[in-house]
């Protein structure tokens, strides 16, 4: 704290008649002590003694008197105003300062709007706002799917290439080919990591549009425009916040939660969270739109992640007007940073982190699911075969995949592969591709002759030269951005095996509607519950009965909406 | 003038900006930020980007992210707001 002027000289500012007799009362008491009559400009503390401050209290714990003095003070000022000393004295310290600014200070016309005020009154308008934004994702995800699509392929074709190449010679040296130790690596860590990790491109041109977004300023304005649709569906907008938080990951999303006092709004909020995608969703979406809707996969993902919008406000409209009564609004005040150009440091600091973190998660929960799911599919419960060599229709994980299936049925897609996946998605979304990949992989493997494997000099020469040709495919891909296609056919690169064999399986189930089967899977990835630690953090937050509520309602929400989407799609064919 | 501030905000319907407040005011940015620091530290108003930081939590081992509500990497940069507590 700055050490106040000791000599008494008079005071700049003067409050109203009743708090200038209450300080100088204090102030004569002050003098008369000889320590603190020494060491404080009595005024000054007179004033913070009035004020309650707590350092100053803590000071002066030995001068009770003093205190006792200052308390009846307060309480005297505070019975007479009706307001606390500290407002007062606050108020009156801050109107001289205005009032003397105002007199000898001549400033630039305040009311005069400057290039960021002009562009917010477009892009923070009530009725261009959400279009606007809505806009922006579009471009976000049309820009992520665009450009991302060569390098996903460069690194799809290193996993299943060169690094599995790599590791089946390494096994086959220490004589160790065609063991379950060889299975276990190539179709359950290298298919079920390598599927998900092949996405890594997809994240980090995501968090490349985010940071971009972000650091420019306009994220910020995009939470001003969420704000209104939470007010409409009776949430307060503060609400805002943990839904926007929902788009990262739900788990934190529940705990942002605890800034709503009222539990109305904490319930209400946590309920709808879950249906603002989180990220992990994404390369399910991704992988479907790609294979499915080749032509415009970023409008499916964008599609997706409206709906869950439209859902959640739809559902906030119902449960505010039945269950949870509307509670009282609250104003909101904003502060909406200055555009600025994002700065290369800040945009590549966010998209390591990002990506890190799902690298990480890849390692770690996904590597460990993986192996799980192996051992599931290799522990034979039907027919003849032994563990690790076994028909995968005959495992535990397509028996107890199968127990669920038929209820998938209407929806287009009951086959215990897809099911399954559904199942393990609990653990955490991304994981329903890694189990795809393992359970189309242990279909389809085919093992290549070790003598037609290529030598480790042609994988690395593979790497770097599929490398060039994807930086050049993905700078090609930028002005399909605005529609402009200029890679032609030879640059389109062939579907992989998981997207052949997901897509024949999709139309096999479905009677040939895999298209609309793949939509169903989609809309009920979306709405089905989130992952177990989500649900974890819900309990937490909301507890149990909620919890169950959540969970039972948005699997059969989920439900319902895939079948409206697969047999609505039906009759509109037919 | 602290007063009118609370009032104002208390009086809008919808969200407001805090350089259009200050504009609404005829104050200076500065000026009003100290404001709205005051009413926050009298509990009148709520910081709800500091709350937000504060009520966050994770489980590291699952999302992959730092286990540090401020460094948590799948959360975006919330922009700094604040609004009535809900007790006034």
């Amino acid at each position: 704290m700055a050490s106040p002027p000791l000599k008494s000289a008079s005071p700049i500012v003067t409050y109203d008649a009743s708090l200038e007799t209450e300080i100088a009362q204090l102030s004569t008491i002050i003098q008369q002590n000889t320590t603190l009559g020494k060491t404080y400009n009595s005024r000054w503390l007179a004033i913070q003694l009035l004020e309650a401050d707590p350092s100053i209290i803590t000071e002066l714990h030995q001068h009770a008197d003093l205190l006792q003095q200052a308390e009846a003070s307060r309480a005297r000022i505070t019975a007479h105003y009706q307001e606390e000393p500290d407002i007062l004295l606050a108020e009156q310290r801050y109107n001289f300062v205005h009032h003397l600014t105002h007199r000898v200070l001549t400033r630039p016309d305040a009311n005069q709007l400057t290039w960021s005020d002009k562009v917010d009154q477009i892009v923070t308008h009530r009725y261009w706002g959400l279009p606007i934004f809505l806009g922006l994702m579009w471009l976000v995800f049309k820009m992520t799917s665009d450009l991302s699509a060569p390098m996903v392929d460069w690194i799809d074709g290193i996993v299943t290439g060169p690094i599995t190449n790599r590791v089946m010679v390494i096994l086959a040296m220490l004589g160790l080919n065609g063991s379950w130790l060889e299975a276990i690596l190539v179709e359950g860590v290298i298919a079920g990591v390598g599927g998900v990790l092949v996405f890594v491109p997809v994240l980090m041109f995501l968090y490349l549009s985010l940071a971009l977004l972000e650091d420019s300023g306009y994220m910020a304005r995009a939470a001003l425009v969420m704000e209104r649709p939470m007010r409409l569906i009776g949430l307060p907008g503060k609400s805002f916040l943990p839904m926007v938080v929902g788009f990262g990951c739900t788990v934190p999303a529940y705990y942002a939660t605890r800034i709503l006092e009222n539990k109305r709004d904490r319930i209400l909020t946590g309920l709808l969270a879950p249906f603002m995608s989180c990220g992990a969703r994404l390369p399910v979406y991704l992988l479907f739109a790609t294979i499915f809707f080749p032509e415009n996969p970023g409008l499916i993902v964008f599609g997706m992640y409206l709906l869950g919008i439209v859902v959640a406000i739809g559902l906030g409209f119902g449960l505010s007007r039945t269950l949870l009564a509307e509670s009282e609004q609250s104003p909101l005040i904003m502060e909406l940073p200055p555009y600025r150009l994002p700065t290369p440091r800040n945009i590549w600091m966010q998209i390591k982190n990002r990506t890190w973190a799902f690298i990480r998660k890849a390692w770690t929960v996904i590597l460990s699911m993986s192996i799980l799911m192996w051992l599931l599919m290799a522990i034979p419960v039907t027919g003849n075969g032994s563990f690790a060599d076994t028909d995968i229709e005959n495992s535990a994980f397509a028996t107890i995949a199968n127990t669920v299936a038929p209820a998938f049925a209407p929806l287009g897609f009951g086959s215990w592969e897809a099911t399954g996946s559904l199942i393990t998605g609990f653990i955490a979304k991304e994981i329903i591709i890694s189990t795809q990949a393992q359970t189309f992989v242990a279909e389809a493997n085919e093992p290549t002759e070790i003598a037609e494997r290529p030598t480790m000099l042609e994988d690395f020469s593979e790497i770097i030269t599929s490398f060039g040709v994807a930086v050049f495919d993905t700078l090609k891909s930028i002005p399909l951005i605005i529609g402009i296609n200029l890679l032609d056919d030879a640059d389109e690169a062939e579907p992989s095996s998981l997207m052949t064999a997901i897509r024949e399986h999709f139309d096999e189930v479905s009677d040939g509607h895999g298209s609309l089967a793949a939509l169903a899977f989609l809309v009920f990835v979306l709405i089905y519950a989130p992952c177990m630690v989500a649900i974890a953090a819900e309990r937490q937050e909301l507890g149990s009965h909620w919890m169950w509520f959540s969970l039972i309602g948005q699997t059969g929400l989920a439900w319902l909406l895939g079948l409206l989407v697969f047999q609505g799609g039906l009759l509109f064919l037919e | 003038m602290l007063r009118r501030v609370l009032q104002e905000i208390k009086g809008s319907t919808e969200p407001i900006d805090l350089n259009q407040l200050a504009r609404n005011l005829n104050l200076e940015r500065t000026v009003l930020d100290s404001i709205i620091e005051f009413w926050v530290r009298k509990g009148k108003l709520q910081d709800l980007q500091l709350e937000i930081i504060e009520a966050m939590d994770c489980y590291s081992p699952i999302c992959g992210g730092r286990c540090s509500p401020t460094k948590c990497p799948h959360v975006g940069i919330m922009p700094r707001s604040f609004t009535i507590q809900s007790h006034e």
